[in-house]
């Protein structure tokens, strides 16, 4: 009798130490620090850094494939409620890129040289990103990033767009290098262009975590729709105020 | 002197001298970059990542601002000798504080906008240069040159092409329109030795416990044409590659 008792009261105290679990901890994917469940609401800022390459899927205006250096800065949250983990990507530099359609050399000017440099630009209207954990196959979690706006070109430093367009040092185009050729603005248009890369577990500050884009990441839509443009490789990521380990937890 | 002791001092110096002579020149007198706690090779451009909250502080003005940083560049020990180099080759700074720009909205031609107060690096004066020096022994310090920035008030996700050209395009079409524009501040000419920017190197001991760039009351400041704006607080370094730890030693 007791354990026919204990049979019919088990099921029943599951049920009610499920329902006394935090809701954080349920069913949605959620960001841990340092192997801890960030608590819903507080902000963990993030810094992310890595090469990643650029390259279009078909027809692109840019030619072959880009390859630049990249610091990102932002933070991580878990709601409050029972939601997945979000995050904000709040500025992102690109520098030292690689393009075989515009190499590193010199170009002459209205009689001055100038240095041909190719640069992503990530326009400061266009910031911030935000970003959500989604995990479309079990096991595998990824960062949903939305807003992303990003603009490649070939330029003529230290030339401003103010300078040769607008024949002046001041004013709009002061802060904006020369394009030597048409831009290229590639941004993300959910449902069909999306930018998700699965989010890979580290160990320790030295062995951080990774944001992955890989083939199942998604593509940007570029010119307009003209092409798609493809971001592979990847960026590491640690917690900012202490180089703490940023993971990612699946119920 | 005995004749034979005069023989064995002159013997010994000649010996100094040329074990000194023999010495790579990478290890002598100035001070040089390490990764990992061995001595970059001369020539090899090694990656690094940094990134810290910064205050600037508006001398003689009370004001102060503060903001989140990212940046990147690499450091080198040069061929054939001399003290360590590095540059900076991109900059992003975001999540902002002004007192006298507070977060709010603002509106404009019928329209409502986000107020922010942004530190903004012109591309066209970067890559900023440093060499390590140590005029204090015992306080190496890295030595910038180059440096510009623009700090301003600016009413965000309205371009300056927009506000000022009432186009969506061209010069401008990705600044942020300034709605107050505090200051462009720039290091003077090394030459002149008024404005310098040379944050103290306080090298750190792993990944997770870093090396950094401490901006303290010697480090200078930048000529802010009516006031001088002098950062404080300090920004955190390692290698980009495999978080290495950056040091700087002098023999």
């Amino acid at each position: 009798m007791p354990k026919r008792l204990l049979a019919v009261f088990a099921p029943v105290i599951a049920v009610v130490a499920l329902a006394t679990v935090p809701a954080v901890s349920q069913a949605e994917p959620h960001y841990c620090r340092n192997g801890v469940l960030i608590p819903e609401g507080v902000r963990v800022p993030i810094l992310e850094w890595g090469k990643l390459n650029m390259e279009p899927e078909s027809g692109g205006l840019v030619g072959d494939e880009a390859t630049c250096a990249n610091v990102a800065g932002g933070f991580v949250e878990n709601p409050i409620g029972d939601e997945a983990g979000i995050g904000v990507t709040e500025n992102f530099a690109s520098y030292d890129c690689e393009q075989i359609e515009c190499p590193a050399g010199m170009i002459e000017i209205g009689g001055k040289e100038y240095e041909k440099v190719f640069e992503i630009i990530y326009p400061p209207q266009g910031l911030p990103w935000p970003s959500l954990l989604i995990e479309p196959e079990g096991g595998k979690v990824r960062v949903d990033t939305s807003g992303v706006v990003e603009q490649l070109g070939c330029y003529a430093t230290p030339l401003t767009r103010a300078e040769m367009e607008r024949k002046t040092a001041s004013g709009p185009g002061e802060g904006e290098l020369f394009p030597l050729a048409a831009t290229v603005t590639c941004v993300t248009e959910p449902p069909e262009h999306e930018q998700a890369p699965s989010f890979e577990n580290g160990t320790s500050a030295g062995s951080p975590s990774k944001v992955i884009f890989d083939r199942k990441a998604g593509n940007l839509s570029c010119a307009g729709g003209a092409f798609e443009g493809r971001v592979l490789k990847s960026l590491k990521v640690i917690g900012y105020n202490a180089s703490e380990l940023i993971t990612v937890k699946s119920p | 002197m005995p004749r034979s002791s005069r023989l064995l001092a002159v013997l010994a110096l000649m010996v100094v001298l040329v074990v000194f002579a023999a010495i790579p020149a990478v290890s002598q007198a100035e001070p040089h970059y390490y990764r990992n706690g061995v001595l970059i090779p001369e020539g090899v451009k090694v990656p690094i990542l940094e990134w810290g909250k910064l205050s600037w502080q508006d001398e003689p003005k009370p004001f102060v601002q503060t903001c989140t940083n990212v940046t990147g560049g690499y450091v080198e020990n040069p061929q054939g000798g001399g003290a360590g180099i590095g540059a900076t080759e991109d900059f992003a700074s975001y999540d902002c504080e002004n007192e006298e720009c507070p977060a709010g909205l603002i509106e404009s031609e019928g329209k409502e906008y986000e107020k922010v107060f942004e530190i903004s690096y012109p591309p066209q004066s970067l890559p900023w240069a440093s060499v390590l020096t140590e005029a204090e022994v015992g306080k190496i310090r890295t030595h910038m040159s180059g440096v510009a920035l623009t700090l301003g008030c600016y009413a965000t996700s309205l371009t300056r092409a927009e506000g000022e050209r009432k186009t969506t395009s061209g010069p401008g079409e990705t600044e942020v329109f300034p709605l107050a524009v505090f200051a462009t501040c720039v290091t003077t000419p090394p030459e002149q030795e008024e404005h310098e920017l040379k944050p103290l190197d306080e090298n750190g001991t792993s990944a997770g416990s870093p090396s950094k760039l401490a901006f303290d009351a010697r480090s200078g400041t930048l000529d802010c044409s009516y006031f001088m704006g002098a950062p404080l607080r300090s920004l955190k370094v390692i290698g980009y590659n495999a978080s290495e730890l950056i040091t700087v030693k002098s023999p």
